[in-house]
């Protein structure tokens, strides 16, 4: 799926024209952000419809509100800040069980298999750690589970995180540390080698 | 400068310091073996961590399936299914509203409805109407003046005569 990647001035002109009621325009920055919305709001409900829907909402939301966008400000952390809120009410909604998603990780082998990847016992290996880390994400607390994902999916800077989820800079730094940790432990709980956790 | 400790690494690693302090921190780290080592470790962590939360093929796929720029309008449809909604609770208010004030005006029809019950006051009238037309019939036929009775019993009894007789249920017969 190709990304599109938009320039600040292109941004601003498609703004205005969406705030002027031109649904087209609005289309293309849903066209250029639905991938960073999609991911975050899947990587925090853990289920794809329910992702998919969220997703519709908050970019329904935002052209709702696009009135209240501080063209300044970068427009996919404000996306990105409507996407995680939706999210997380429709995770208090819900309280549902995590475990069902994603179809086998055999289907995910023979896809890549497709596209040219070279050994099948390497590609197993390295989708089961990337599950694993992945599962152990989803386990972690909501808070946590709020703020990596929106630094290690999302790429938002502390900055952006601390704005979004009202806390200070310094506040989000320890709860990535405190993350971490959890990581770290959980997955070792789980008989995965942690190298790259502290 | 001695180690930082790991919540500053991490804020420096992350360019969340103030200038002056990520530069104390910086040069410090190049020089500390221990601090470069806890850095490229961080630096480790986080690619990973990026890796396995990026989205995958399927994912991708699932994605581009979904067309989100023509679907993020369909949430409209919801909306306005919403504010249906709303106008069929206020309308529910409305009727109750307007219940409440109505009922001191009709209460003694409605009072004598809920005692006999809505059933009884129907079957009533409708039997009523049915005797009535059997009654009105009657005095018709028996009226001397227009002399119906002979012709009406004359009629009664051609029609026995003719009456069809498989129609006239029958005793059975053991064989």
């Amino acid at each position: 799926m190709a990304i599109i990647e938009l320039s600040r001035d292109s941004t601003q002109h498609l703004v205005q024209q969406s705030r002027a009621g031109d649904e087209s325009a609005f289309a293309a920055l849903v066209e250029a952000h639905q991938s960073a919305v999609f991911g975050t709001v899947l990587r925090l409900v853990y289920d794809r419809e329910v992702a998919a829907e969220v997703s519709n909402r908050a970019f329904f939301k935002a052209y709702e509100h696009l009135a209240s966008f501080d063209e300044s400000r970068p427009l996919r952390a404000w996306l990105l800040r409507i996407a995680a809120n939706e999210a997380l009410n429709e995770l208090r909604g819900r309280r549902r069980d995590a475990a069902h998603t994603l179809g086998g990780a055999e289907a995910e082998i023979e896809l890549e298999q497709l596209s040219g990847a070279p050994d099948p016992g390497e590609i197993l290996a390295r989708r089961e750690r990337s599950d694993a880390v992945r599962d152990a994400v989803n386990r972690l607390p909501e808070t946590q589970r709020v703020v990596v994902v929106l630094r290690y999916f999302a790429d938002l800077a502390y900055a952006d995180i601390a704005e979004l989820t009202q806390q200070t800079v310094n506040n989000v730094g320890v709860i990535l540390l405190r993350a971490r940790e959890r990581l770290r432990r959980d997955l070792e709980t789980q008989g995965v080698a942690t190298d790259g956790l502290p | 400068m001695a180690c930082p400790d790991e919540l500053t690494l991490d804020l420096w690693l992350a360019d969340a310091l103030p200038s002056d302090e990520a530069a104390a921190v910086a040069s410090h780290v190049h020089t500390c073996a221990v601090c470069t080592a806890a850095q490229q470790t961080a630096r480790g962590l986080d690619g990973e961590l990026q890796a396995a939360l990026a989205l995958d093929e399927q994912e991708l796929a699932f994605l581009s399936g979904l067309e989100l720029a023509t679907t993020w309008r369909t949430s409209q449809r919801t909306a306005g299914a919403l504010a249906w909604g709303w106008i069929a609770l206020a309308g529910v208010v409305a009727g109750f509203a307007a219940w409440l004030v109505a009922a001191p005006l009709f209460g003694s029809v409605v009072g004598a409805a809920a005692q006999i019950g809505l059933g009884t006051v129907l079957l009533n009238v409708a039997l009523e109407v049915g005797f009535g037309f059997g009654q009105a019939l009657l005095e018709v036929i028996r009226n001397p003046a227009l002399g119906l009775s002979q012709p009406v019993l004359a009629l009664f009894a051609l029609a026995l005569l003719v009456w069809p007789r498989h129609l006239i249920p029958q005793r059975s017969t053991s064989a």
